[in-house]
């Protein structure tokens, strides 16, 4: 199996760049950041959209059950104010008559039809004619005419009206045209407690027409249902008479919300919000509009919210890239003239362009540092060929002279040996102490350019080595007086060595004297390091305490804990003597 | 088989795990964790709103008072407490004019057998109608205004409105400058008798030497008859009438302007009947009862049983006033004495 690219990538993590790491975690937290914030914003706006159209169809489902409401309040206000004209009409039927034919006349289109029945089923008088007749007729006609079967609701409304009062019937649809009709049955009571019952056949078609306007957009509609769950107005005929939904029930029970369901007959989801009429009808009022529809704007705002969303991402991605592009590239630039110093050891600048934040303090620091590196160097250079220059001078003064004196006897010798032995063994005496001075003296030099060894060789033979060299340059004796053996630290020896150098120095510089003695003595742990001459001498009141190198000396003494003194009068020599103690 | 397959899930994933462990530095891979958690637990809470709700509508007939809708008095301040009703509740309402016995019945009869969650009555008039019907549908919520019935299913509201009367009282014994005021009252039943015990201890609580004429009409709704008492009581010297006659009231209006005396207005705001005539009134809010017994049935909190609403409650109001004959220093005495009635400092003794 081919392992993914990016599983390769990660594998690789811990050893990437930190350009790369920084890269991929701001992408990384910015992707995830917008895309928090837009799915949190996609969602807060769907739950709102779906909210606000729910709570508006409500309203909207609220508004027209309220209408409906009015309409059949005041349908049934005005068939009272007729049923109590009729009562003060009294039993006079033809009066009577004539004001039913006057309130069918008054209205047609509303009060299709007039059942004026007493107490014991009679009917006694009733106007179900059409428009066109009604124009003709005349009272008497109504009273005599001859008895015909009503239809059975209009006698359920009837005794339903005579046992419990006034009662209003189901919707139903008139046989051709389909009209909604409902009827209302009001008992009467007139003087001298006879009982009537009126039943008036009420056209709601006015009622239908404003549920049918109540439209929304292109798919919302408005229905209303019965006290039973039936549709009995739609604004398409064929779902009159179906059962509404069984997520209507909450509104059969009077209460007002919003659901949603699959629309049985389209097959499509729907969201229903309804209201109930309330009053005596128990009918109730549904707007119902497509979820499509409903969900359009969320739709919109969602290709909004992403889009968005996918330029936010790319346009911070590019921006993040380019950011730490130009962050991570003077660093890596450092990094890459850092490796180069590191590998060639030549000193070179980044020479990068002076930037105001830490980058470019950064930069500008390694620069100036490779400035200082660059003046060390310089002058490390210089210290050595000085170094060079005072040890070829040394050469030149000590053992080259040295060896010339020698040579130049050398070359006499022969000659002198023949004339004069005596004289010539004297002068091969002076050769033998001028090479061997000579010796003492590169010697000496040697310990100068390798100062290990001075560490590793033995005081005694190094007090030796810097008489001998003293003596070869300067032809003054230095007789050596070294007692027993004793190790000591190389700080202590390199200290005694240093001092007594010093001393012997100072002795050939100055003293002129004839002769140098150095002595160094062990008593128990006590070692005395003793440096005589029998030159000129000093006065010592005249004289700074730390000249002739004497400030050094004291120096190295104290460092290791030893106690040097010196005593000198003019023309009387000088002697130095250290003493150091092993347990101070 | 099934078993296998879940330990190589198993593997897979802690294989993964380990993967992102080794992979990503620890710290890191604990973090992503938490904003994967995060992430989803926004999106779940955000994601759920819910998929259907309901709200319960009430249904609330009312029976109106005699004087019928437009009486600019009772009966419209009743709708607007069902229009008020409607806009706080969400409730669908019928109101049914009052006819004869057996009609308002009927309509009681009409709304109880269609369950409606409150049925309420207005005025003294509808007391037998409530009474009865009440008694026929027990499990139905009644309710009466302005006068009280017995019943384990009625809600009966009063007013006391000697507590208005007494402040109008007041005010008359302010503005008069015979020194004489007359009240005439609709019918002689316990409401007026309260007004007009309290208009007296009102016009004596101002000025004890401001007499008061008295006369019932017998009707709440016949103007003429208003109007022939008004005028026989302006002719006896009175110059302020206080109006406590319903429809009957508009005669006393009538008179008033004729003879350019002044009068005060019933339940409603009558000023525009005789600009310059009407003082103002003191209504009594039959809307803050309807809205009280509708909160009531809304949250379940309806009993039976006598509720009593005066200036505390805002049962009774006080004006508006005509401001030109009612000046500001006016209106102050009588909210300082509003707050004294309200805080009990101030005690109108009613025989009933």
């Amino acid at each position: 199996m081919r392992v993914p690219r990016i599983i390769l990538w990660l594998r690789q993590w811990p050893n990437r760049g930190l350009r790369q790491k920084l890269v991929f975690w701001s992408i990384g937290f910015w992707v995830v950041a917008v895309s928090i914030m837009s799915l949190a914003f996609l969602f807060v706006g769907r739950t709102e959209i779906l909210n606000e159209t729910r709570h508006r169809n409500v309203k909207i489902a609220s508004v027209v059950s309220r209408d409906v409401n009015v309409q059949i309040s005041s349908i049934l206000s005005d068939a009272r104010t007729f049923s109590r004209h009729l009562e003060a009409l009294g039993t006079d039927l033809e009066s009577q008559a004539s004001a039913i034919l006057a309130l069918r006349l008054s209205s047609p289109q509303r009060y299709r039809a007039v059942y004026y029945f007493d107490s014991k089923d009679n009917l006694l008088l009733h106007l179900e004619d059409t428009q066109g007749s009604l124009i003709t007729l005349k009272v008497k006609d109504i009273i005599f005419r001859p008895p015909v079967t009503v239809d059975e609701v209009v006698i359920a409304t009837y005794r339903t009206a005579r046992s419990t009062g006034t009662s209003i019937s189901d919707v139903y649809f008139t046989g051709i045209d389909r009209i909604p009709v409902a009827y209302i049955a009001m008992p009467l009571t007139l003087s001298g407690g006879i009982t009537r019952v009126a039943v008036l056949q009420i056209e709601l078609r006015d009622v239908w027409q404003r549920i049918h306007l109540s439209t929304l957009g292109e798919s919302g509609i408005t229905y209303a249902v019965s006290r039973q769950g039936t549709i009995i107005a739609h604004p398409e005929p064929a779902y009159v008479g179906r059962q509404a939904p069984s997520e209507m029930e909450p509104l059969l029970a009077g209460y007002e919300g919003f659901t949603e369901y699959d629309e049985p007959f389209k097959q499509r989801a729907v969201f229903a919000s309804y209201s109930p009429v309330g009053g005596p009808t128990g009918w109730g009022v549904i707007v119902e509009q497509e979820a499509s529809e409903a969900m359009a704007p969320l739709i919109r705002t969602g290709i909004i919210i992403i889009s968005i969303w996918l330029s936010l991402a790319v346009v911070g991605t590019v921006g993040i890239i380019a950011m730490m592009r130009s962050f991570t590239m003077p660093i890596m630039e450092l990094t890459r003239t850092a490796q180069t110093i590191a590998q060639t050891g030549e000193l070179a600048k980044t020479l990068m362009e002076q930037r105001p934040d830490e980058v470019g303090q950064l930069s500008h620091a390694f620069d100036e540092m490779i400035e200082r590196l660059q003046t060390t160097e310089g002058r490390l250079a210089t210290a050595a060929a000085e170094e060079r220059n005072r040890l070829a001078r040394d050469l030149h003064d000590a053992v080259s002279q040295t060896l010339f004196s020698a040579s130049l006897i050398a070359e006499v010798l022969p000659r002198l040996w023949e004339r004069n032995p005596e004289e010539g063994r004297r002068r091969l005496e002076e050769v033998r102490q001028l090479t061997r001075g000579a010796l003492a003296e590169m010697r000496t030099l040697l310990l100068e350019l390798r100062p290990a060894a001075l560490v590793e060789a033995e005081l005694p033979h190094l007090l030796r080595q810097l008489g001998e060299s003293i003596s070869g340059r300067t032809r003054v004796p230095v007789t050596m007086s070294i007692e027993g053996d004793y190790s000591f630290s190389p700080e202590v020896k390199v200290a005694l060595y240093r001092i007594a150098q010093e001393a012997l120095n100072n002795v050939a510089k100055h003293a002129n004297a004839r002769e140098a003695k150095v002595s160094l003595s062990y008593e128990s742990d006590k070692v005395t390091l003793k440096i005589i001459d029998d030159g000129k001498g000093f006065d010592m009141t005249s004289l700074p305490s730390d000249s002739l190198g004497l400030g050094i000396m004291r120096e190295r003494a104290s460092d290791i804990g030893a106690l040097l003194s010196m005593q000198s009068k003019l023309g009387q020599g000088t002697e130095i003597v250290v003493i150091w103690d092993r347990i101070p | 088989m099934y078993a296998e397959n879940i330990f190589n899930i198993g593997g897979l994933s802690w294989d993964m795990k380990r993967f992102l462990r080794f992979s990503l530095p620890e710290k890191v891979f604990s973090r992503l964790i938490a904003i994967g958690a995060i992430f989803l637990l926004i999106i779940s809470l955000l994601g759920c709103g819910p998929v259907s709700q309901q709200s319960s509508v009430l249904k609330i007939g009312m029976i109106l008072g005699s004087g019928g809708l437009g009486d600019r008095s009772f009966n419209d301040s009743a709708y607007s407490g069902l229009l008020q009703a409607q806009q706080k509740f969400n409730v669908r309402f019928d109101t049914v004019d009052f006819a004869n016995q057996d009609s308002n019945l009927d309509a009681l009869r009409l709304f109880a057998r269609n369950r409606y969650d409150l049925i309420i009555g207005i005025g003294f008039e509808n007391q037998t109608n409530i009474a009865a019907a009440a008694k026929e549908f027990p499990d139905i919520r009644f309710a009466l205004i302005d006068v009280t019935t017995p019943g384990d299913n009625i809600a009966s509201v009063v007013y006391r409105e000697h507590e208005g009367d007494f402040l109008m009282g007041v005010l008359a014994a302010m503005l008069t400058k015979t020194k004489i005021v007359g009240i005439i009252g609709g019918m002689d039943i316990e409401t007026i008798k309260r007004i007009e015990e309290g208009f007296t201890q009102g016009v004596a609580y101002q000025d004890s030497n401001v007499a008061v004429l008295r006369d019932i009409a017998g009707t709440f709704s016949d103007p003429q008859a208003g109007k022939t008492l008004a005028l026989a009581q302006y002719a006896k010297g009175a110059d302020i009438i206080h109006n406590a006659a319903g429809r009957t009231g508009l005669g006393i209006i009538e008179a008033a302007r004729e003879t350019t005396k002044y009068t005060t207005g019933t339940s409603g705001d009558q000023r525009y009947l005789a600009p310059g005539n009407v003082i103002g009134n003191r209504p009594k809010r039959v809307d803050t009862a309807v809205i009280m017994l509708t909160e009531e049935v809304k949250t379940g909190t309806f009993k039976a049983g006598i509720r009593s609403l005066g200036l505390k409650e805002n049962g009774i109001t006080l004006g508006p006033f005509d401001e030109s004959l009612v000046s500001k220093t006016v209106q102050n005495r009588l909210d300082d004495l509003k707050q004294k009635i309200i805080g009990g400092q101030i005690v109108i003794r009613v025989s009933r």
